[in-house]
């Protein structure tokens, strides 16, 4: 069967950077893009998609569609396209009319309910399948903003000036907001030719390369990395990946700065030129910023010293600026700028910043303590009272991602205790998965305590997060509350936690109990947060939540102590002794069972009982001591045998109410002795087990 | 060389050629040629317009005590706009670049993502900043909305930095040096004012005084968007505009206060947007 290659361009005006990753995945056909069910749906082959950006150009390359297909049209039922006496009906002559066939095309598909004529057409030509289905490519795609620019009533990221689509040689002929389908392509806006015909895929490549266009993002992006990993840059893979989205052809620059802005804050010197230049900033033999840097232009090789100048004289006035802002900020104490904090809101339903801070002064204490986590309250106290004062610095307006680490500079600068300064610097941490964690006893402190504020807060009005929607980012939040309680081993209660803050909180949430929406969110998170974060086997981590997760540092050291031994033994034989009572306590009728040591009986309820209660302090004392090991070692090595012994001689659903009560009792009596101490093991799920 | 004066020359003679109205600036203070009415209500109706002049923009917080060879609390915009725009208008731009001297194969010129926003008029719009050699020369916008409403047609706007694109062609490292003509500087012509409108809007200003004009103009501008005087109503609220940008610079407004006070300029906006698409027939009562 003979195939082409289908190509599809989208002629923009310049993307924004951030766009291009959501919309290569659109098109890169994966199981998970909405585009692949178009091609689907029309039986087109996708045997290899191939997906490629520049800022003006989306591209889709689909390789060795066939030319034809066979294409089914299914019809009326047979009993009325056809009368009594075998002839056409009125409406299977309407059915043939409306897609111009003949009676000899029909065949009789009998795969319904019933049968049905069905219309056999066959080679229709892809290329006109295409035209029906390429416009809808471009419907689909969709952009974090989008714009209209005319009145076609079409709205995408920026304007679309052109559109190429080729199958093999031939156009795939449609419209598309009042633009035509055509063969044409362009060239680097200033390097390139303008309006270049290709031929085919092929050649429309080689012509994209002979014109400046480096329509591979991901070799574009190989090339400007290898640059510069030669010329040891501070690596900034954000500023990569947005600067690769900026450029139809990388050329390189080098320039320098005045050494003199050195003195300036490194991370104020690196948003400064990240955000405003996009140049990357190199560094010096210890690691240390030099005052070098490089940058990326968008193709030019001939004018390169004027070009370098011209960043030079723009970058200087811009350090030039943030040395303003410093210096203007630092003018006052961070003290002043705090006192400023009661005019801040913090949200319109929720008062102000101040309140906030002094709510967080509370909640650090209550943590402190509940925690035992010891540190020097007085520089606690500062340091909570300072956090939030940089929101008003200049320096933070100019760079919002700067929030805390400006705070740090001018808490060393006003002369605040070291540990002060850290824990401002630290407040905020985590900013996102990955970040560094709050490493100093203050700042895990505040860190906790502003967050856990801002989750009951927003509960409190309402704001939880909802599908892909978190305005507040309460959920990385949460993850972020984890991952420092994890970390640092701190082990508290969720529900004492909540039930401390949840009345200091201001808002009036009326639709439920919050509580328990809240508990449940944290359990949520920290079923993903496991998965995501330590890839632990979904039954295990049902095992350890199903009963909460109050004090999460433990649920993280069941899990870490459940995983490691799953394929032991003894795990094994405990998972079973769960199992086994857990499935017959199930089964009765009977809710509550009363064990009663005087009515045990039979010598192996005896022995059961006997051993149960030995066990019992030695096994609470392991679980107490966090050796969930030695634990579930002991409760499998004493219970196992002579639980199989008591079902193998004892009847457990006897007739006599108060035996068969005593019975479920005991082994109910085991099955939580095990869930409520460590996890519930009958959520545990053993391959090939019966 | 080429004049700080002849840029905004051949600036008038290119957008002249392409049948653009050539305006002059406006005389009350703004803080971007957006806020001329020949941009604001030019935009709010569907009719075709073009329309090219100076603007003086007065951004009080920019003021650096003629310290900063680029921030200035008052400066020239050349203010274009194209609706609707037509489909090369990218290259109708560089074209006007072309006509200043600018020759766009010989340095990197890009159209980096910027989203434009004038809370204060209800406004935003999608584009770009355009670069030079990584300086930010234009502001590339089509409009989506103005004064509150949604734009049928869209306006496509074109803002120069004129003194940016002076400084570029004159190799000049500041602002205050460029040649204004053969004989005089930009400098001479505005260095003092810099330092002394810097001072007054950070240093000198009566709080009370401004606040109470504010309050004043606000008052005016409401009463005569009664009387349907729209004109006078809409040029009091851009002397309101202009009184809270000094006093934002001034640094006696809050965060909270300063929403609410972009909240009482735009609705004083919005309020002449409403009066002027009534006129046009654009919507009901």
């Amino acid at each position: 069967m003979s195939t082409q290659d289908l190509l599809l361009e989208i002629g923009t005006e310049e993307i924004p950077s951030g766009y291009f990753d959501h919309i290569l995945e659109l098109l890169s056909c994966s199981e998970k893009s909405s585009i692949r069910g178009l091609f689907e749906a029309k039986n087109i082959s996708l045997q290899q998609v191939l997906s490629y950006s520049t800022p003006r150009r989306l591209i889709l390359y689909i390789k060795d569609i066939p030319l034809t297909q066979d294409v089914s049209v299914l019809g009326p039922p047979s009993r009325i396209a056809y009368d009594e006496h075998k002839k056409p009906t009125k409406a299977l002559s309407a059915f043939l009319n409306n897609n111009k066939a003949n009676l000899r095309d029909l065949v009789t598909d009998e795969s319904g309910s019933e049968p049905r004529v069905m219309l056999r057409k066959r080679d229709v030509p892809n290329s006109k399948i295409l035209s029906a289905v390429l416009p809808e490519v471009i419907r689909l795609m969709d952009f974090p903003k989008t714009m209209r620019w005319d009145d076609s009533g079409i709205a995408f990221a920026r304007p679309i000036r052109w559109i190429l689509a080729l199958f093999g040689e031939k156009i795939v002929d449609f419209e598309f907001g009042g633009l035509r389908s055509s063969s044409i392509t362009y060239g680097h806006r200033f390097l390139g030719y303008k309006k270049i015909k290709a031929k085919n895929p092929e050649s429309y490549f080689k012509l994209l390369d002979k014109n400046y266009v480096a329509w591979d993002n991901e070799a574009r992006k190989s090339k400007i990395l290898s640059y510069l990993e030669k010329r040891k840059w501070r690596q900034n893979k954000y500023l990569l990946r947005e600067v690769n989205n900026l450029v139809e052809f990388p050329v390189f620059i080098e320039g320098t700065f005045k050494e003199e802005y050195l003195s300036i804050p490194s991370e104020v010197l690196l948003a400064s030129m990240s955000k405003h230049q996009r140049v990357f900033c190199l560094e010096g033999k210890s690691k240390e910023l030099s005052n070098r840097f490089i940058g990326v232009i968008n193709g030019n090789y001939g004018n390169r010293k004027q070009i370098i100048k011209n960043f030079e004289n723009v970058l200087d006035a811009r350090l030039k600026d943030a040395l303003f802002f410093y210096e203007a900020d630092t003018k006052k104490s961070l003290q002043l700028w705090a006192e400023g904090l009661n005019g801040v809101v913090f949200h319109k339903r929720l008062g102000m910043v101040a309140e906030k801070v002094d709510r967080l002064k509370k909640i650090a204490q209550f943590l402190s303590k509940a925690c035992n986590l010891d540190c020097d309250n007085s520089h606690l106290m500062r340091a909570i009272s300072l956090c939030k004062a940089d929101l008003l610095t200049q320096m933070v307006g100019e760079f919002p991602s700067l929030q805390g680490v400006i705070g740090r500079y001018y808490a060393l600068d006003s002369n605040e205790p070291e540990p002060v300064a850290s824990a401002i610097g630290e407040h905020y941490l985590p900013r996102f998965a990955d970040d560094n964690l709050p490493v100093t006893g203050i700042g895990v402190l505040t860190s906790l305590a502003d967050k856990i504020d801002n989750i009951i807060c927003y509960f409190k009005i309402g704001k939880f997060p909802k599908g892909g929607r978190d305005v507040y980012a309460l959920r990385r939040q949460a993850i972020a509350i984890m991952s420092i309680l994890h970390k640092k081993n701190l082990r508290i209660s969720l529900s004492a936690l909540f039930d401390f803050v949840y009345p200091i909180c201001p808002g009036d949430f009326n639709g439920g109990d919050l509580k328990n929406i809240f508990l449940d969110f944290f359990r949520d998170r920290f079923v993903y947060f496991c998965k995501i974060r330590f890839g632990y086997r979904h039954d295990i981590i049902e095992a350890v939540t199903d009963l909460g997760i109050d004090d999460i540092c433990n649920s993280f050291l069941k899990l870490e102590v459940l995983n490691s031994i799953i394929d032991e033994h003894y795990f094994q034989q405990s998972c079973s002794i769960v199992e086994r009572t857990f499935n017959i306590i199930k089964a009765s009728k009977e809710k509550v069972h009363n064990l009663t040591p005087g009515l045990l009986q039979e010598p192996e309820e005896k022995a059961l009982y006997k051993a149960l209660k030995q066990l019992e302090p030695i096994f609470k004392q392991y679980c107490v001591d966090r050796e969930y090991a030695e634990a579930t070692k002991l409760f499998s090595e004493s219970l196992s045998g002579l639980l199989h012994d008591f079902f193998d001689k004892v009847m457990v659903n006897v007739d006599k109410k108060d035996l068969r009560s005593n019975r479920l009792g005991l082994l109910s009596y085991i099955n939580r002795l095990y869930i409520d101490n460590i996890a519930n093991l009958s959520k545990i799920v053993f391959k090939g087990k019966t | 060389m080429i004049y700080f004066q002849d840029i905004i020359e051949r600036l008038n003679k290119f957008w002249n050629s392409e049948g653009a109205v050539i305006a002059l600036s406006y005389d009350i203070e703004v803080g971007a040629g957006t806020f001329h009415p020949l941009t604001f209500f030019k935009c709010l109706d569907n009719k075709p317009w073009k329309v090219g002049y100076v603007q003086p923009s007065r951004r009080p917080a920019d003021g650096r005590y003629a310290d900063n060879p680029l921030r200035m609390q008052r400066y020239y915009q050349y203010q274009v706009i194209v609706k609707p725009a037509p489909s090369d208008i990218q290259d109708l731009y560089i074209r006007s670049l072309k006509s200043i001297g600018i020759n766009p194969k010989a340095h990197d010129i890009r159209f980096v993502e910027d989203d434009w926003e004038s809370p204060t008029l209800g406004a935003s719009g999608l584009g770009w900043e355009v670069w030079l050699d990584s300086l930010e020369i234009t502001q590339f916008t089509y409009f989506q909305q103005l004064g509150g409403f949604e734009l049928k047609t869209i306006p496509c706007e074109i803002t120069y930095g004129l003194e940016r694109i002076a400084m570029f062609l004159q190799d000049k490292d500041s602002a205050f040096e460029l040649q204004w003509n053969k004989n005089t500087t930009y400098g001479q012509m505005h260095t003092e004012g810099e330092k002394e409108s810097s001072e007054y809007n950070f240093e000198a200003l009566d709080p009370t005084m401004a606040i109470a004009l504010f309050d004043m103009y606000e008052k005016e501008s409401q009463r005569l968007i009664k009387d349907a005087l729209l004109l006078p109503a809409y040029e009091y609220m851009l002397k309101s505009s202009h009184v809270f940008n000094m006093l934002d610079a001034r640094g006696v407004i809050s965060a909270t206060e300063r929403a609410t006070y972009i909240g009482r300029v735009r609705d004083l906006a919005k309020n002449c947007a409403k009066v002027y698409m009534k006129r046009q027939g654009l919507i009901k009562e």
